[in-house]
């Protein structure tokens, strides 16, 4: 004989697959997870606020805190499923900030100067800075050092791509606090101009285009939140990737591959590019 | 499957002899057999093997029960020493207990549970199937185990004309005189009417690398076969298969695993897309594939900063890949595209004559000008290749090391009792003083990569224990917030 406490748990994991399954085809998680069961676990769930009934059924209330609900009885697959069900409720929110900032930004110059800025300094601190080792040892780099003080000047480099096209961009800063992003804060590095140097920055912000600069940085702005939002799971991690393309392609009105091509085509123009390996520097963050 | 468009060309390098190994290669993976099944199979599957160094195949077991890790291998080993046994006529069988009484001597070493798990529910099946096919193995009837076979110009079928790509695999069974190729494996069930998971494909892909070899390069006792007509077969303890040769979506499979494999390996963008693209979800996960544990693993909540590890990682993962084009692939490269006469010429190949073998150890003849260097060189080398039989196109490749010496004969020791011999064997050092053929052990950088992988799900869910521990603490202070500084020393 199964317990009711058994029976609410096989139930509720029930639920939970049919709900990733349900993400991982594409629907949103707002409508993921309907199924047509019923019984007397149904109304334990209801009532526990861990479900809720509509006209299709009934579907987990993803968004609650399911951990909480984990205790001794649950097996191995149930606590995976409620992790990975967390991690979907922490990719919504990231999707919630990215609409909010999407929306901001029609209305605010400042706030899209500010998204460039982060973006740029994430994509390149992350980057590594590649540069074949002649170049960085003729502006007296030792490798190691390059590898240590280049990353560091990443929010300069940042800041003169978005001063291109926009003005108090130091100032703009501010407004995307707000949505819990941290920003480090603007010192001025020593070392900036001589990586500019290596890197011929000069030469290489003549080549980038806006479009493509606000498309890299809106990408990674939201891995950088996906990140800080702890999203781990791959089916979290798609579920944002997938609105970051859909956010994209509306707002340039371009093609997912159109966008990817421009930015390739952007990247081959860049200066030296037997010296400096521009692909693994300014890139997509999947 | 999904749909890939197949690529139009298949760089191979184009300098053998000198090139500084650095960066982004110049040239295209040497894939193997198990990497096209992987991305045949699932695009995450191959993923996790050449970028996260997972070297499963989804043909394997389900890493479910631990006792039949490596199982798979032994049941291949065993019969096929128990054959070579009875072709050499050192074997005759009067019942299934000589077998058993084989079997039993054979896996000594392995404990009694695992032992008696494997007779059971393999072995036995096995031989109640096959002994009277196996009693009529006439005595020095052509039985061949392990072969290697590569080639930088496998054919394959693309829009009525061929298309080639390089290639490497390892053959289970070759019947040169019932003319039949076999793949064997310990998946299936009694009651199975198709043969398991992929196993079909990937004889289907072995028999493609012998169809494309020149007969040139065959083992010169081969030289006359023609492998076109062979039967392929998968063998399950409980069932033979015959498979198809004449297949379209088999080829159609391959271009589009070469496609992922080049998009995985030059490409980071594909790791998105391979996602996009996988078999399997949550709550329809095939719990046959062998990498369901990897695709399928828990993350603990803590470290909180995993994330931005794997940001970290992910980036490290696939220079980590290329060191190993660079290390292996292109070794195996220059094997088929360099000519054996011209290594020969300039000393980078030994050639010995074979004495003798038994028990595991050659003993070997080799120039009178080359025993004193190779014998220095013990010193530095610890593993060795050698070619026992056949070429490096087909033929036994086999590590061995060097155990004693005889004046111009030396004894060369290899890890099987049994393997197939001609009159020479071909000799490399795994890693030589001259580069041309010298190869890292390139698996430590697989194991690198497969132990970063295991890092990015390491911790723990309990917040007390993952204060406490200094993995999860470590990982913390790397990746996420924590200041890193020494504990236990009193602040003054």
């Amino acid at each position: 004989m199964i317990s009711t406490s058994k029976k609410k748990i096989e139930l509720l994991k029930k639920l939970m697959e049919h709900f990733i399954d349900d993400v991982e085809k594409g629907i949103h998680p707002f409508q993921a997870g309907w199924i047509k069961v019923e019984g007397p676990e149904v109304n334990m769930l209801i009532n526990s606020g861990l479900a809720q009934k509509g006209e299709k059924g009934i579907r987990l209330l993803f968004n609650k805190e399911l951990q909480k609900e984990i205790g001794d009885s649950w097996d191995n697959e149930a606590e995976e499923l409620v992790y990975v069900c967390t991690d979907i409720a922490r990719a919504v929110q990231v999707e919630r900030i990215l609409n909010q900032i999407r929306s901001d930004m029609e209305h605010s110059l400042q706030l899209e100067a500010s998204i460039v800025v982060v973006g740029w300094w994430r994509m390149l601190e992350t980057s590594g800075f590649p540069v074949f080792v002649d170049e960085v040892l003729r502006e007296g780099f030792s490798p190691d050092k390059w590898y240590l003080e280049a990353p560091k000047t990443s929010l300069d480099l940042a800041l003169t791509v978005a001063k291109k096209w926009y003005d108090d961009v130091e100032k703009a800063l501010e407004s995307v606090r707000k949505f819990s992003i941290f920003v480090p804060s603007i010192v001025k590095n020593e070392m900036a101009d001589k990586v500019k140097k290596v890197l011929r920055w000069e030469k290489a912000l003549e080549v980038l285009s806006q479009s493509n600069s606000k498309a890299l940085a809106f990408s990674w702005c939201a891995d950088y939140l996906s990140i800080s939002k702890e999203v781990c799971y791959s089916e979290a991690v798609t579920f944002v990737q997938r609105r970051v393309w859909e956010f994209l392609t509306e707002n340039l009105r371009k093609s997912k591959s159109e966008i990817v091509d421009e930015v390739e085509q952007m990247i081959n123009e860049l200066p030296s590019p037997e010296l400096i390996s521009w692909a693994e520097i300014i890139r997509f963050p999947w | 499957m999904s749909i890939r468009t197949p690529l139009r060309k298949w760089e191979r390098p184009k300098k053998l002899m000198e090139v500084y190994p650095s960066g982004r290669p110049p040239f295209y993976p040497f894939p193997t057999v198990t990497n096209l099944v992987n991305a045949a199979f699932c695009p995450v599957a191959v993923f996790h093997e050449l970028l996260h160094g997972v070297y499963q195949d989804v043909t394997a077991l389900p890493s479910t029960n631990w006792r039949l890790f490596g199982a798979g291998e032994l049941f291949q080993d065993f019969i096929a020493l128990l054959k070579s046994l009875i072709a050499k006529g050192e074997l005759y069988l009067t019942g299934i207990d000589t077998i058993r009484h084989e079997f039993f001597s054979f896996a000594k070493r392995i404990d009694d549970r695992t032992r008696d798990l494997l007779w059971d529910h393999y072995l036995e099946p096995w031989c109640r199937r096959k002994f009277e096919e196996i009693r009529k193995i006439k005595q020095g009837e052509q039985l061949f185990f392990e072969i290697t076979a590569s080639c930088a110009y496998v054919q394959f079928a693309h829009d009525g004309g061929t298309r080639t790509y390089p290639l490497l695999g390892v053959i289970d069974e070759i019947q040169i005189d019932n003319r039949k190729i076999i793949e064997r494996t310990i998946k299936g069930k009694p009651e199975d009417n198709d043969p398991p998971n992929m196993k079909d494909y990937q004889v289907w892909l072995l028999w493609k690398i012998l169809c494309s070899v020149n007969r040139s390069d065959y083992p010169e006792k081969w030289k006359n076969i023609d492998f076109s007509d062979f039967d392929l077969f998968v063998e399950t303890p409980y069932r033979d298969f015959k498979v198809t040769k004449h297949n379209p979506e088999f080829d159609k499979y391959t271009h589009e695993a070469y496609a992922w494999i080049y998009d995985l390996t030059f490409d980071r963008r594909a790791e998105w897309e391979v996602y996009q693209h996988k078999r399997c979800a949550y709550a329809a996960r095939r719990d046959e594939c062998g990498l369901v544990g990897w695709c399928y693993r828990r993350k603990q909540p803590y470290p909180a900063s995993r994330p931005e590890m794997r940001r970290v990682f992910k980036d490290m993962y696939r220079p980590l890949l290329w060191e190993q084009m660079w290390n292996y692939h292109l070794f195996q490269y220059k094997l088929v595209m360099l000519q054996l006469q011209a290594l020969e010429s300039i000393g980078l190949v030994s050639r010995g004559k074979i004495v003798s073998f038994s028990e595991g150890k050659f003993e070997v003849e080799v120039p009178a000008d080359q025993a004193d260097p190779m014998w220095a060189r013990r010193e530095v080398e610890t593993r060795y290749m050698i070619l026992p039989f056949g070429t490096f196109f087909v033929g036994k490749r086999i590590e061995a090391t060097f155990k004693g010496r005889k004046g111009n004969r030396l004894i060369i020791e290899v890890p099987k009792q049994e393997i197939p011999t001609s009159e020479t064997v071909l000799i490399l050092p795994v890693k030589s003083d001259l580069p041309i053929l010298e190869t890292q052990p390139w698996y430590l950088t697989r194991w690198i990569q497969r132990d970063m992988f295991s890092l990015e799900y390491a911790g723990t869910k309990d917040p007390v224990r993952a204060g406490k521990d200094s993995i999860v603490q470590m990982l913390e202070s790397l990746f996420g917030q924590k200041a890193l500084r020494r504990e236990g020393v009193e602040q003054s």
